[in-house]
């Protein structure tokens, strides 16, 4: 299956807005741990998670380039990804209060894990679930 | 008897000539500059220890350090070629492949083993498939009469290789990019932790290091993608140059326009020397 350096470049803007999605959850929990409103190992836990996090957006990059990859492109499915994932990163962006940073951490973990799962191997259940986790993250910040 | 036309044919046909082979000469020296870049991809060092110590490891990275080898060779073979189009184009004598350089990265230039998966298949069997055709080009005699045909039978593989070698670029260059932001994030992090501040101070040096090593190897990546997308373009304009020559049927075409140019100089010339006859009387 030749690439479709189209189809290319939406992979890898997905991976790009995961990485991002992860990043902004890391800056709230900084700010909480600057204002003390976390513990340094609460800290370190949401510190983790962004880790894990980028590691996932990472092996998407390199998943991007090949014909699995590429199949997800085609599916109604990820357009519906990409715009939940970018909102999840605006709303992210725009949150100041947070009573459980963790909770937001390990949404953002599970939901980078989902997508990469689903650009690695892509297919409805995959697809389905990594909506899934973006609804579900999107409720635990929008409460 | 001279002819002063078929002298004048002979220096056009030198002076047509002359400039492929100027082109010929620079694409290869393009190509031969390319001999620095044969480490770009060990990546390794940096960037897979240190995602091991921050117990993100990368699981490519085993994948990118068995397929260090190919590039290597693939390197090689591309610049071997191109040392090979520079000794064809040699306005010297015939050139002795045994005595050239082109022939001793050729027989380095081996693909080994199998590629890894970190590259879509299709692409790292269009780099095999290209380097074995680059070393054809680089086996046999270095004569001028080669350049066309191998120039033309080349190009294709030559753009695959080039296609592969910059999916691996972007390929490493976008996980660069992540460590390089991981490392930002994890600066800014150590700082407002509750950590001694001898151990923020030693923390941040020891990855603003690790970061000067990321960005040194990202602008490595990109001279390396501006040198062989540079190469293989040049190339790419001497096939369109020389499309035809060494072809037997266009070698012949070729013949038939001097043939056809000198008998038009030839007759233009007795015109010119033949007396006009006297004007009929009035």
């Amino acid at each position: 299956m030749a690439i479709d350096s189209a189809a290319l470049t939406e992979v890898l803007q997905l991976a790009q807005v995961c990485e991002d999605v992860a990043r902004a959850a890391l800056v709230i929990a900084q700010d909480q741990l600057r204002t003390k409103l976390i513990a340094q190992d609460v800290f370190d836990q949401a510190f983790q998670d962004y880790g894990l996090a980028m590691q996932k957006a990472r092996d998407m990059y390199y998943q991007a380039s090949h014909g699995l990859a590429q199949q997800i492109v085609h599916s109604d499915g990820l357009k519906r990804l990409s715009d939940q994932t970018t909102e999840l990163k605006n709303a992210l962006s725009h949150l100041n209060k947070v009573e459980h940073v963790l909770s937001i951490t390990f949404g953002v973990v599970t939901l980078v894990g989902a997508v990469a799962t689903a650009v690695t191997l892509p297919s409805e259940a995959t697809l389905h679930d990594a909506l899934t986790k973006a609804v579900t993250l999107k409720t635990v910040i929008t409460g | 008897m001279s002819w002063p036309g078929l002298g004048m044919t002979a220096w056009l046909a030198v002076a047509a000539c002359a400039p492929s082979l100027a082109s010929v000469k620079t694409t290869a020296a393009l190509g031969i500059g390319l001999s620095p870049f044969e480490g770009a991809f060990d990546l390794a060092g940096t960037y897979c220890s240190y995602t091991d110590v921050v117990g993100t490891p990368d699981p490519m990275c085993p994948n990118l350090q068995a397929d260090a080898a190919n590039w290597h060779a693939v390197n090689r073979a591309v610049v071997g070629y191109a040392a090979a189009l520079a000794a064809m184009a040699d306005d010297s004598t015939d050139r002795n492949e045994q005595a050239n350089i082109a022939t001793a990265l050729g027989a380095t230039a081996q693909l080994g083993k199998s590629w890894s998966d970190a590259l879509n298949p299709n692409v790292t069997a269009g780099v095999s498939q290209g380097v074995s055709t680059l070393i054809l080009g680089i086996v046999g005699v270095y004569r001028r009469e080669r350049l066309g045909k191998t120039i033309r039978d080349t190009n294709d593989a030559l753009q695959a290789v080039t296609r592969g070698i910059d999916e691996n670029i972007a390929l490493l260059d976008r996980a660069d990019q992540n460590l390089q932001r991981t490392i930002t994030d994890t600066i800014s992090s150590v700082q407002i932790s509750n950590s001694p501040a001898a151990n923020k101070t030693g923390l941040t040096i020891a990855l603003s290091s690790v970061a000067a090593e990321v960005a040194v190897h990202r602008a490595y990546l990109v001279s390396y993608k501006t040198a062989i997308d540079a190469f293989a373009k040049a190339h790419d304009d001497l096939r369109k140059k020389v499309e035809g020559l060494g072809d037997p049927k266009a070698d012949l075409e070729l013949l038939k326009l001097i043939a056809s140019d000198v008998s038009t100089i030839v007759n233009s010339a007795k015109l010119a020397t033949t007396p006009l006859p006297p004007p009929p009387p009035l």
